[in-house]
């Protein structure tokens, strides 16, 4: 492809069906892996591996880096983080908000050649759907949706039992499209074993804890890799990674920690990506089992104890975006202007000592031991700090990741507990899943409870459409700005580190690298 | 290998070191944990942007590393030597009813050890932190429990070899008690092995207090251990190698010197290398 | 000799039974996996499923007895995250790990056999206190100071060997010399003492009041004395190399049983931690084993 003119338009459009032809025929055993082998193979370095292959296996964030290379869903995201339809050409809600129609694209196919049809997402509902998959996040979207009706190849119905206002924006990580054919003719096992998606690269080989190798799909409807083979080496020391791209092992290297990118900036030959990410830094307050916690200007004096710029600027070394909201500014509702809490020592310890907070126990915080979250240990350190700045006394200890989990997201949560490092990834602009689970009464991850504000996230999703949501979410984030259920800190920047003759523009706000834009030089 | 003079340095820096954990923060010029982001990553003194207020430099949170070491020495010691200590006791004692008493309780205690020593020592103590947490005292705990076994083994094959000799067959035929004579005239007998062993305890101790700091489950914050302070100044390493550097010195100086006595005690009294 | 043979199989029999135990145990030790495995968005029905699934709602006697019925009949369980079975997963990584630990070995015999009887056939000299000098840095170097420093020198400076990654033969390098550096210290030690007491042996002296000449003697004699108590060692020495390797696993990426273990016990994958320390614990067990045989053969002092 690459002597085919890449303009946007009608040629942009003639090359992907050339495209498409061509590798129709390579499935067809047509002498066409010669043309993939001209491409240039990629490696990328990541820090840890996936668990599963199969997207209704999906248990955590992680997975993203394979699904959303090799799987796709009817909408997804752009290199701009922004909604655009993918296997769907385009859709039409109902007015009610019950009823979504999709034209599917035309030339849309899975890795095997098979297209991509109305029966296969129908199926891929079922499948995500049904008790016996034990798809652990189909309480997220697929539960919701009453039928998928099949007008013909190209169209299809999906009906939803209640309006869902985040349908939409969902559809990209809760929704994938499997192949009916492929996987009713292998199997579940065999197709966690061997996954064909439609997504721009091919899985080709794994072993467990050492390489995912995938391969440009030639066929893509619009997002034809530059390259060819790419191979997913899993290193999780972070700086043997980042020595990788020091050695010229590896082309990317993600999830870069941000002490080691002066070092690596100052080599020639090295660049350095970074955008902005949905992964979100807080301090969660549990208000409910310390009465101390309990007053809202307790915890609204607590925020505004901490010097984010100057934790933002020493500890994560500037590769973070200090926020107002617990949220990145790009999640939905977030964008609502709220007047800062801003550092102020002073009036912190005035507005503890109005409220007759009680000095003299010492806060219990959890922090979260290095490996997961970049600069965690020293993250929790710093806040110490700046909360012993104003009387404050706190008692630390730092968990595993493991043993954190088990205290952050336990199903009682644990009373001697004041204060938590957390750390929580949006997939998506979407806020309605994070607020149940970090906010909402009972959520796994929440240390908070006010009815008032259960009452407004139990209706968050009731709206026909984003559109009209749109306020009402806003109304939302301001009231959890009054509230301070949260020691709001910042969200992390996604840095990767490309070798020489690599241009790439990461899609900012996801976690993982999305491939498909990525440019080698021969 | 040659008969050993006393290494003088070598324990002029062990007791150094024991004097600094003792002392610990009235040696130290600053509070180890506080923080100035005014004089973030000093380097050391005597390079270009060090002054003498920091000798040996500041770290990512503008900590003097000078009064972190200092108090890095207090739980690295602390540690260890409360590791051995404990381990030493339990095994010793452990090994002596064993080697003594025989018959099934010997057998008993000893498939036990060899169930320890058989477990890789750094799995067990990961299992043992994931399971107890962090923390000083659950550190000393998973180093008593990897480590007990060898005393037990070391003591048992001990008393086994001085319980034919002739006085203590002797004390036994004039009835003495045999707890008596594990106390009056076996253990005295096998203390200088045990001492050699623990003084190489030592540095043991403080390599796998450090691993287990290295791999993110040893000390934690607000602790501070050498092990912790290298493991932290790791991330910096290309930016500001006093961070690493001389909390690595402290433990290899450290090592180096509790090993060579170690090893001068053992050249001394068990010149056949049986530990 | 039969008997001797019969009890040292008998107490090794005991010992795996209670190190099933004490993995048992320790493995539940670390805390309930559920969290871990399942995301957030999960129900209480697909956590109570997962909980079933692995039969961890059972009581934990019973885990413990179906666990050592599966384990008799060679079947590991299913490990929590990757959902393949266990066994399969530390087979995969155990080569890997052997050809690291042999290779280091070979490093480690390779520098500190000329190290130690160099040592022992001139104490007195500049060599011998050089690898006095050696031995001590050897053994109080942490491996992952070690390994972080030879990244630092002969893969970023010097860009001569890659820094991480398993497949090549230059991936062996910096690897293997992390811990044979370690290994060798102990090995150069144990040469020189052994070495030192076996030229003193009446045996040799009187090979030389023969007139044999000394570099015979060093090399056919005394060498022959000094080796069995550095075979013993080795097989203790390569129980160290496996925890040493968890750590030097880390640091280069190693596709070995150390990560895997790690990773297990930090995902609370109870199953995976099982089996990686049975196995590995068996392995030990099985060197061990053998040397003892092999020097009951040899030494028949020790077969009373």
């Amino acid at each position: 492809m690459r002597h085919l003119p890449n303009r946007p338009g009608i040629g942009r459009r003639a090359a992907m069906r050339g495209t498409a032809g061509i590798a129709l025929a390579a499935g067809l055993g047509v002498p066409g892996a010669a043309r993939a082998q001209a491409k240039p193979s990629l490696t990328v370095a990541l820090g840890s591996d996936v668990v599963s292959l199969d997207p209704d296996r999906i248990p955590g964030g992680n997975e993203y880096l394979f699904m959303a290379n090799v799987f796709e869903g009817l909408y997804g995201h752009d290199e701009n983080g922004k909604l655009t339809p993918i296997l769907a050409e385009a859709v039409t809600p109902s007015a009610d908000g019950l009823a979504y129609d999709f034209t599917l694209r035309a030339g849309a196919k899975f890795h095997n050649g098979d297209p991509v049809t109305a029966e296969d997402v129908r199926f891929s509902w079922q499948r995500a759907a049904a008790p016996e998959t034990h798809n652990p996040r189909a309480a997220i979207l697929v539960a919701n949706i009453a039928d998928v009706i099949v007008q013909d190849d190209r169209h299809c119905r999906v009906t939803l039992k209640r309006r869902d206002a985040s349908f939409m924006e969902n559809l990209g990580e809760f929704f994938y499209i499997k192949p009916k054919k492929y996987l009713q003719a292998v199997g579940d096992e065999a197709f966690a074993k061997q996954p064909v998606g439609s997504g721009p690269f091919a899985f080709v080989d794994r072993r467990v804890k050492s390489f995912i190798k995938l391969r440009g799909f030639d066929g893509h409807w619009g997002r034809v890799p530059k390259v060819g083979e790419v191979m997913m080496k899993i290193v999780p020391d972070d700086q043997s990674r980042a020595a990788q791209i020091q050695t010229g092992e590896a082309d990317i290297v993600c999830n870069v920690p941000p002490a080691l990118v002066m070092p690596l900036q100052r080599l020639p030959n090295i660049k350095i990506l970074r955008v902005s990410s949905f992964n979100n830094i807080f301090v969660p307050i549990n208000a409910v089992a310390n009465p101390n916690l309990a007053k809202p200007e307790v915890r609204r004096a607590l925020n505004m104890a901490i010097d984010k710029a100057a934790l933002v600027k020493t500890v994560m070394f500037g590769f973070a975006t200090a926020q107002d909201l617990p949220c990145n500014s790009a999640i939905l509702g977030c964008d609502v202007k709220v007047e800062p809490y801003g550092y102020n020592p002073q009036k912190a310890h005035e507005m503890l000592v109005s409220a007759g907070f009680d000095f003299s126990k010492p806060l219990h915080f959890l922090g979260q031991a290095p490996g997961r979250v970049p600069q965690s240990r020293e993250t929790v350190e710093g806040i110490t700090y700046f909360l012993n700045k104003i009387g404050v006394k706190t008692e630390v200890t730092i968990l595993d990741y493991g043993a954190w989990m088990a205290i952050y997201g336990g199903k009682v949560k644990d009373p001697q507990i004041d204060l938590l490092y957390a750390n929580f990834t949006d997939y998506n602009a979407d806020p309605s899943g994070r607020l149940l689970r970090a906010i909402r009464s009972g959520g796994s991850y929440s240390w908070y409870s006010n009815p008032e504000v259960d009452a407004m996230l139990d209706r968050m999703n009731d709206f026909a459409s984003p559109a009209e949501r749109a306020p009402f979410l806003r109304q939302l984030f301001a009231k959890l700005h009054e509230e301070a259920p949260v020691i709001t800190l910042w969200t992390l920047d996604s840095i990767y580190a490309v070798g020489k003759g690599i241009s790439w523009a990461p899609t900012p706000n996801v976690s993982w690298p999305v491939l498909w834009n990525v440019v080698k030089a021969a | 290998m040659p008969p050993a003079r006393l290494p003088i340095l070598a324990i002029a820096v062990c007791v150094l070191l024991i004097v600094a954990a003792l002392l610990g923060g009235v040696l130290a010029p600053y509070a180890a944990d506080e923080a100035d982001f005014g004089a973030v990553m000093v380097p050391p003194y005597g390079l270009e942007g060090g002054t003498v207020a920091h000798l040996l430099g500041t770290d990512q949170l503008g900590r003097d590393m000078l009064s972190r070491l200092i108090a890095g020495t207090r739980i690295s010691m602390l540690t260890a030597g409360a590791a051995v200590l404990v381990a030493g006791t339990i095994g010793v004692l452990l090994g002596l009813i064993a080697g003594y008493l025989g018959g099934l309780v010997d057998a008993a205690i000893m498939r036990l050890v060899d169930a320890f020593l058989a477990l890789p020592f750094i799995l067990m103590a990961l299992a043992l932190v994931a399971a107890l947490g962090t923390g000083v005292g659950n550190i000393i705990l998973v180093m008593i429990l990897t480590n007990w076994a060898r005393y037990a083994r070391l003591v048992r094959s001990e008393v086994l070899s001085i319980k034919r000799r002739d006085f203590v067959l002797l004390a036994r035929v004039a009835g003495v008690r045999p707890l008596t004579i594990a106390m009056r005239h076996v253990l005295p007998n096998a203390q200088t092995s045990i001492l050699v062993l623990a003084v190489l305890d030592v540095g043991r101790a403080i390599i796998l207090e450090s691993s287990l700091s290295f791999l993110g489950l040893g000390i934690q914050p607000p602790d501070m251990s050498w092990g912790l302070i290298l493991a932290q100044g790791r991330t910096y390493m290309g930016i500001a190698w006093w961070l690493t550097v001389w909390p690595g010195l402290a433990i290899v100086l450290a090592v180096v010197c509790f090993n060579t006595v170690g090893e001068r005690l053992r050249v001394k009294f068990d010149p056949r290398g049986a530990l | 000799m039969g008997s001797f043979l019969y009890r040292r199989v008998g107490q090794t029999l005991i010992t795996l039974l209670l190190l099933t135990l004490l993995i048992f145990i320790l493995a539940r030790l670390t805390g309930d996996p559920t969290p871990l495995i399942m995301p957030s968005e999960a129900t209480d029905a697909d956590r109570a499923f997962f909980r079933e699934h692995y039969g961890l709602d059972r009581s934990l006697p019973e885990q413990y007895f179906v666990f050592l019925g599966n384990i008799l009949q060679g079947d590991f369980g299913v490990s929590f995250r990757y959902r393949e079975p266990a066994l399969g997963l530390v087979l995969q990584a155990i080569g890997p790990t052997l050809q690291l630990s042999g290779l280091s070995m070979l490093v480690a015999i390779a520098i500190g056999v000329p190290m130690g009887i160099g040592a022992a056939v001139i104490p007195e000299s500049w060599f011998a206190t050089s690898v006095r000098f050696y031995a001590s840095l050897g053994q109080a170097m942490p491996s992952f100071w070690v390994a972080l420093m030879l990244i630092v020198l002969f893969a970023i400076t010097l860009p001569w060997f890659p820094s991480s990654g398993y497949g090549t033969a230059a991936n062996f390098v910096l690897p293997a010399v992390t811990l044979g550096f370690y290994a060798s210290a102990s090995i150069a030690l144990l040469t020189w003492a052994n070495m030192t007491e076996a030229l003193r042996s009446d045996f040799v002296q009187m090979q030389r009041v023969l007139g044999i000449p000394r570099r015979l003697i060093v090399l056919k004699h005394a060498l022959r004395n000094a080796a069995l108590p550095i075979v013993t060692y080795l097989g203790l020495q390569f129980g160290l190399l496996l925890s040493g390797a968890v750590v030097t696993e880390r640091v280069f990426s190693w596709p070995g049983i150390g990560q895997l273990v790690v990773d297990a016990i930090l995902n609370r994958d109870y199953p995976l931690v099982q089996a990686c320390v049975l196995l590995t614990a068996l392995l030990f067990i099985a060197i061990n084993l053998a040397i003892d045989l092999l020097y009951a053969v040899l030494d028949p002092r020790i077969r009373a």
